[in-house]
């Protein structure tokens, strides 16, 4: 164990350690702040309030509760891309190690070829885990001090779960495509197009459901947007269910459920609704799916011929 | 037992051969070296018998493990300097060293107990929390030689471990090397294309495109593949030039070069009322090198 938890150790010294690939990973996260604050908040604003206009009127629904859910949105959509951007950087040690011929340092030693890959794997998902909980830490005591968000621990220890099981899910999926990385160019134009991209799937530049049936069924099958549709679900559930108990019932929770139609609440696989459970389900079976990949490429690959 | 016996050893990409079905032995203790030019196949041959590289063809064993088939029991018994670095260098001179030992199986207290020995000689304390990549050349060295020995190999491979480096620091590393040898008693399996970094070595393979040209002690190649030269200090004379008549011979600047046909003392001695100022030089191995290949080698 002491040789696997040494390589991950290096490996996240490697990540930790360069500057440029922290403000890399945090770039899109920082693009949908800045977003935020340049319009989408508007934008969330506007959506809600015609909404609940009628409630708002009969002073069932307050700005408070509305400005909090426009922040929620906001933050799942920081959390969504940073469990994206960050283990795929932290993988791009994988990519540099090969392409600068590094990786002899490691292949020449006792540690065996399952511990080398397992390393970047467990640092890649470490990373993500430790970064993107300080995020939702740091997020929700924002939030909090700004709007009351109602969350219970439950939710809020659920929302680390979910946390986990995205960051190791899309160190799975990255890592398989990036076995097949030979140069840092390479890994660098993948970046860039993943960046402009991922808030697009996972609905965090827009909701998915503004997207046509077919592109919002592609955009579900990654297991990234099942997992930005969970956070966002259980970072905003018990404001919902709050706002639905100020509501008393006379709409007979419609807001509630146009709120959480329109910007996805619920998990789908081809059009079909998930549980929590299956959703869960669902992003294992993928990560277990490859996870499988990489135990077959990356014996195939690290062998210099 | 041998430290490193080696048959028939090819590498193959695609239709260029790069080392061409080479053998040879390296005795334990000895100081091995592998000349040739750039693209002669040392580092590949390296990089095969470290495990890093598949080979071709032949076979090979290390202490006695066969290569390809017992290579997890080679790795714990090499250390490898390479010829770039392989060193991460953002991280200090510490991290570096002590997740590198980690790969081992070391703890930290055991890691920095190995390191004890290097703290001196190796003067480790003055660069231990500097980042690799604001080290000298030299320095960067210095750390990549620790690297390798952290788990105490027996068998240490250094790829063109000085080249790039400027003379003060070159001499260092041979230090360092020499240390090694005396303190350790290691094998070392040498690669450079500077002729007088072999002149010290147990033994000498001459590489070329892949094949191996020459072998022997440094003394036998040079007995083998050279001629001593005599450095007469003269004017350039008819009379002087009558006196060589029958030896190969040249004037350059304010000396005559003669390759004598046979002893040189005997021509000094036939010539001892002309001849008062000279020098005779054995052949080095650049000679050797230009013998065989009829190509010079690399100057340090």
């Amino acid at each position: 164990m002491r040789k696997f938890w040494g390589l991950t150790k290096r490996n996240l010294l490697v990540f930790f350690k360069d500057k440029t690939m922290i403000f890399f990973s945090m770039l899109t996260p920082l693009i949908i702040f800045i977003l935020y604050l340049l319009f989408l908040r508007g934008t969330y604003i506007d959506v809600l309030e015609s909404s609940a206009e009628l409630l708002m009127n009969a002073g069932l629904v307050n700005m408070d509760d509305l400005g909090a859910m426009a922040n929620g949105l906001l933050l799942t959509g920081i959390m969504g891309s940073a469990l994206i951007t960050i283990p795929y950087n932290c993988l791009i040690t994988l990519v540099n190690d090969r392409a600068a011929g590094i990786d002899v340092d490691v292949t020449a030693t006792p540690v065996s070829r399952l511990q080398i890959i397992l390393s970047y794997f467990a640092a890649s998902a470490i990373s993500a885990v430790l970064m993107t909980s300080v995020i939702l830490g740091a997020g929700l005591v924002v939030l909090q001090f700004t709007n009351p968000t109602y969350l219970t621990a439950k939710s809020i220890l659920t929302l680390f779960a979910i946390l986990v099981i995205g960051a190791i899910s899309a160190t799975a999926v990255f890592m398989t495509f990036m076995l097949f990385l030979k140069s840092s160019s390479a890994s660098g134009a993948f970046l860039g197009i993943l960046s402009a991209g991922c808030g697009f799937v996972i609905g965090a530049y827009m909701p998915i459901a503004s997207f046509s049936t077919a592109i919002q069924n592609f955009c579900h099958l990654f297991p990234a947007t099942g997992i930005t549709i969970l956070i966002r679900r259980y970072l905003l559930s018990d404001l919902l269910t709050h706002v639905d108990a100020n509501i008393g019932g006379i709409d007979q929770g419609m807001f509630v459920g146009s709120i959480q139609d329109y910007f996805s609440f619920s998990p789908k696989l081809l059009g079909h609704v998930l549980s929590l459970q299956e959703a869960l389900l669902y992003v294992m079976m993928v990560t277990v799916g490859f996870l499988v990949a990489i135990g077959i490429i990356y014996p195939r690959i690290y062998k210099r011929k | 037992m041998n430290a490193i016996t080696v048959s028939g050893l090819c590498k193959k990409y695609q239709e260029h051969l790069a080392v061409d079905h080479i053998s040879f032995s390296v005795g334990e203790g000895e100081l091995f070296a592998f000349l040739g030019e750039n693209g002669a196949g040392k580092s590949t041959t390296i990089n095969m018998l470290s495990t890093v590289l598949e080979k071709t063809s032949g076979e090979a064993s290390i202490f006695g493990h066969a290569l390809g088939k017992e290579d997890a029991a080679i790795r714990e018994k090499i250390g490898i300097v390479f010829q770039g670095s392989v060193l991460d260098r953002k991280l200090t001179v510490s991290e570096n060293l002590l997740t590198r030992g980690a790969y081992y199986g070391y703890s930290k207290v055991e890691i920095m107990k190995r390191l004890e020995k290097f703290w001196e000689p190796f003067s480790l304390s003055e660069i231990w929390k500097q980042k690799y990549e604001s080290l000298s050349g030299g320095q960067r060295r210095r750390v990549d030689i620790i690297r390798s020995l952290i788990h105490n190999p027996r068998l240490l491979f250094l790829d063109e471990p000085t080249t790039g480096l400027d003379p003060m620091s070159r001499k260092l590393v041979w230090d360092y090397v020499n240390f090694l040898r005396r303190e350790e008693g290691l094998t070392i399996f040498l690669t450079t294309h500077y002729m007088e970094e072999t002149v010290d070595a147990d033994h000498v393979v001459i590489l070329d495109q892949g094949h191996i040209i020459a072998e022997g002690t440094p003394a036998q190649l040079k007995a083998a593949h050279t001629r001593p030269r005599l450095l007469w200090y003269a004017e350039h004379s008819p009379e002087a030039d009558a006196m060589l008549a029958g030896e190969e011979f040249q004037y350059q600047a304010d000396h005559y070069i003669v390759y004598p046909n046979g002893d040189p003392t005997e021509l000094l001695w036939k010539c001892r009322d002309q001849v008062k100022d000279y020098e005779v030089l054995k052949g080095t191995m650049d000679d050797v090198f230009m013998a065989l290949t009829g190509k010079e080698l690399q100057h340090a």
